[in-house]
């Protein structure tokens, strides 16, 4: 999607009229993104409304020769970990486990077919019960098509582990929607 | 032959691998098919997260299709605390002003009621003894109460901070005054012997109490029968079913009673809060009287001013100030003797015996024309309330818009809420009569129930307002406005249906208790929400 860069400017200069259009235009992605990441559809309301807010007060910060959509996601992604991060989720002790876990390599004609398969709601479904962080990764790099450095920025990781957390979420992400279908299945069964 | 692993592959895809790395992997998949594979699986899988994440499965939620709710947020805050301080200003002047003006002009003093009543008299006095461990809990668990609502959206140290703050506010309160605790009885019947003495406040709450003896400071007294012969040094503060004074009170006399019977002594002023009073001949009052109950005889002396609002008031003996009588029966007996202006508002004429000593005339003001005056009076106060209904409404979804909209749902579901509120009112009544009435250590703790209850009781008619705005009107859609005609359509109807006689006593109290229910559902669903989200996270 093009950037409307003369309505974000003139919001930037205070136009109330350029902000409400810039709202319409970015708030149901940014609702999305945070129902992604959150646990309830209500948070993700209360954290869409907060981040506008913060928004709103920063927009004469922006710096106009970067996209705005990567501005906006980054406020974004840092209002929703703290919500996480306010929440107690115990990050250190994660990527312990992340470091320690040993990963099967998969068998790509499995991969192509599960990818095939599964609907997006089984999709987000399954991204729906990831621990936070690799919620947090995958939706970084797959929805807020973030680059590996931005989310090592947002996260508070080395650049170069984060290609093992979306390795590690990726194969969470896996196993949680196998389980979904097995669930499912068992379900028909009975 | 050696496979690529799967991090190498990942790392490409998404262009992470440094050129020779990436020349070295391009070179190893034109000969390796099965490293070919997985890099397709891996971008192929890449494309179906990227395309599940955006599909728009959920469009936004009615509440955040405009910014100017979100901005709304903001100046929804000065309004409402401009709006509360309004209301503020508009209760002082339209009715604690006049009637203090009133009490004033009556010859009650100069000093301030607010004084009076509640830091200089026995009340504060009585209430800071009886701050004890129950009320200690009671305010405590109030608080945790408060705060287990909120603590998952507060900074840890902003709870902490709070909880250490209300632990220090109630340690302060009780170890307030510790050299001025009163002496406490709580036993059936209670007498203090003639010729003993209690040298500080006594408190005592009993089915029968009997004082023969001398209390050299206040008496706080509730109990089914109360009974004074000796001497009390302070005020009495009493709370009866019957209550006789026949010995001498130095200070006041405040009475919540069915029946007083006075015939001692009273240095300063007895006010009367409920039930009938009978001033007898032998009573001796060195202030003003002041009675809002229901039948009083007065055939003692009064040295300064009387006001009376109750049904019928007789008056044989005399008044030293201005006389000031509200209700449907006034009659000056021969023997009376009023010093000062009378003035009498009554459906009918006073009766004044022809033996009677007036200064001056009756004024009598008939309350055909007061009643004319109140209902205009009704209708606008009945106009401004339905107004200031609407307006806490509009700031309650502007500013609290999930709690609203929870609120408009539970009530949705009557039957249920209907229940809870029935179960909640009368579980808040017994709390009350149990805590305020029978239990001496549960005054601070039934005072914060009733008060507690009030904005409860006020906002359960915005919810069922909105509800049956609602089922009138199209389904809810985006916005305030939409909403705010529901809200202002639905607090009509109630407020109209409210007029109708008998049928609007019922609506009143069905409105009441569906909206607690509502309202308390709501608090249910945004608490047990906020949980959920702490255990998913």
């Amino acid at each position: 999607m093009a950037e409307p860069t003369e309505i974000i400017d003139r919001a930037r200069r205070g136009d109330s009229e350029a902000w409400g259009e810039v709202y319409r235009r970015y708030a149901p992605a940014i609702f999305r993104f945070c129902r992604r990441i959150l646990p309830t559809r209500e948070d993700a309301e209360d954290a869409t409304m907060e981040i506008f807010l913060k928004l709103r007060d920063k927009i004469r910060q922006y710096d106009p020769d970067r996209p705005f959509s990567a501005w906006l996601y980054r406020v974004a992604t840092n209002h929703c970990w703290d919500q996480l991060r306010r929440r107690n989720v115990r990050h250190d002790k994660e990527t312990d486990d992340i470091e320690g876990m040993p990963l099967q390599h998969p068998d790509p004609s499995q991969l192509e077919k599960m990818i095939t398969e599964r609907t997006g709601t089984d999709v987000r479904k399954a991204l729906a019960t990831l621990p936070a962080r690799a919620r947090m990764a995958l939706v970084l790099r797959y929805y807020a098509e973030m680059s590996y450095e931005e989310i090592a920025e947002a996260l508070g990781v080395r650049q170069a582990f984060v290609g093992v957390l979306l390795l590690r979420a990726r194969h969470q992400l896996r196993d949680a929607m196998s389980a979904g279908q097995a669930a499912m299945a068992s379900k028909g069964n009975a | 032959m050696n496979h690529i692993d799967e991090i190498t592959c990942l790392l490409y895809v998404d262009g992470q691998l440094d050129r020779p790395a990436a020349d070295e992997l391009e070179a190893h998949v034109r000969t390796c098919e099965s490293c070919a594979a997985m890099l397709h699986a891996l971008k192929h899988e890449s494309l179906g997260f990227a395309r599940a994440f955006t599909e728009v499965d959920e469009e936004l939620p009615a509440r955040l299709a405009e910014p100017e709710r979100v901005r709304a947020a903001r100046w929804a805050w000065l309004l409402g605390f401009g709006v509360a301080s309004a209301a503020a200003y508009a209760v002082w002047a339209g009715v604690i002003e006049p009637v203090w003006e009133s009490l004033s002009q009556a010859g009650f003093g100069a000093s301030s009621l607010l004084t009076l009543a509640v830091f200089d008299g026995a009340l504060w006095k009585g209430w800071s003894s009886m701050i004890d461990t129950v009320q200690t809990a009671a305010v405590v668990a109030l608080g945790i109460f408060v705060l287990s609502l909120l603590p998952l959206r507060w900074p840890r140290r902003a709870t902490i901070g709070i909880v250490v703050g209300l632990l220090a506010m109630v340690a302060g309160l009780g170890l307030a005054q510790p050299a001025s605790a009163a002496e406490i009885h709580k036993d059936q019947s209670y007498k203090l012997e003639k010729g003993q003495v209690v040298h500080d406040d006594l408190v005592v709450a009993g089915s029968s109490v009997e004082i023969d003896g001398t209390v050299d400071g206040d008496l706080v007294v509730f109990a089914q029968s109360v009974t004074v012969r000796g001497h009390v040094t302070g005020d009495i503060l009493g709370f009866a079913q019957d209550m006789r004074v026949d010995g001498t009170v130095d200070d006041n006399i405040r009475a919540f009673v069915n029946t007083l019977t006075l015939n001692g002594s009273v240095g300063k002023n007895v006010s009367i809060g409920i039930g009938n009073a009978d001033i007898g001949s032998d009573a001796k009052i060195g202030g003003s009287l002041t009675d809002f109950g229901n039948d009083m005889m007065i055939e003692g002396s009064v040295g300064r001013g009387l006001l009376a609002a109750g049904t019928r008031t007789e008056i044989e003996g005399s008044i030293g100030g201005e006389t000031r009588v509200l209700g449907q029966q006034l009659t000056i007996g021969s023997t009376a003797i009023l010093s000062g202006p009378v003035e009498f508002r009554g459906a009918q004429p006073p009766e004044v015996a022809a033996g009677a000593h007036l200064v001056s005339p009756v004024v009598f003001v008939q309350q055909r024309r007061a009643r004319r005056q109140s209902t205009v009076r009704t209708v606008v106060h009945a106009i401004l309330r339905y107004g200031a209904a609407v307006l806490i409404g509009l700031l309650l979804m502007t500013i609290l818009p999930g709690f609203f909209d929870a609120g408009v749902r539970t009530a949705r579901q009557w039957p249920l809420a209907l229940g809870v509120g029935t179960l909640t009112v009368i579980v808040w009544i017994f709390l009350l009569v149990v805590a305020v009435a029978f239990l001496l250590v549960g005054v601070g703790a039934g005072l914060a129930i009733a008060t507690s209850f009030f904005p409860v009781a006020y906002l359960s008619q915005i919810f069922v307002g909105a509800w049956l705005g609602g089922a009138i009107m199209a389904p809810a859609g985006p916005g305030t406005g939409p909403q705010l005609g529901r809200l202002a359509l639905g607090l009509l109807i109630i407020d109209v249906v409210k007029l109708v006689p008998i049928l609007g006593g019922f609506a009143w109290l069905a409105v009441l208790l569906w909206g607690t229910g509502a309202i308390l559902l709501a608090i249910y669903e945004q608490s047990r929400r906020a949980t959920v989200a702490a255990v998913a996270a």
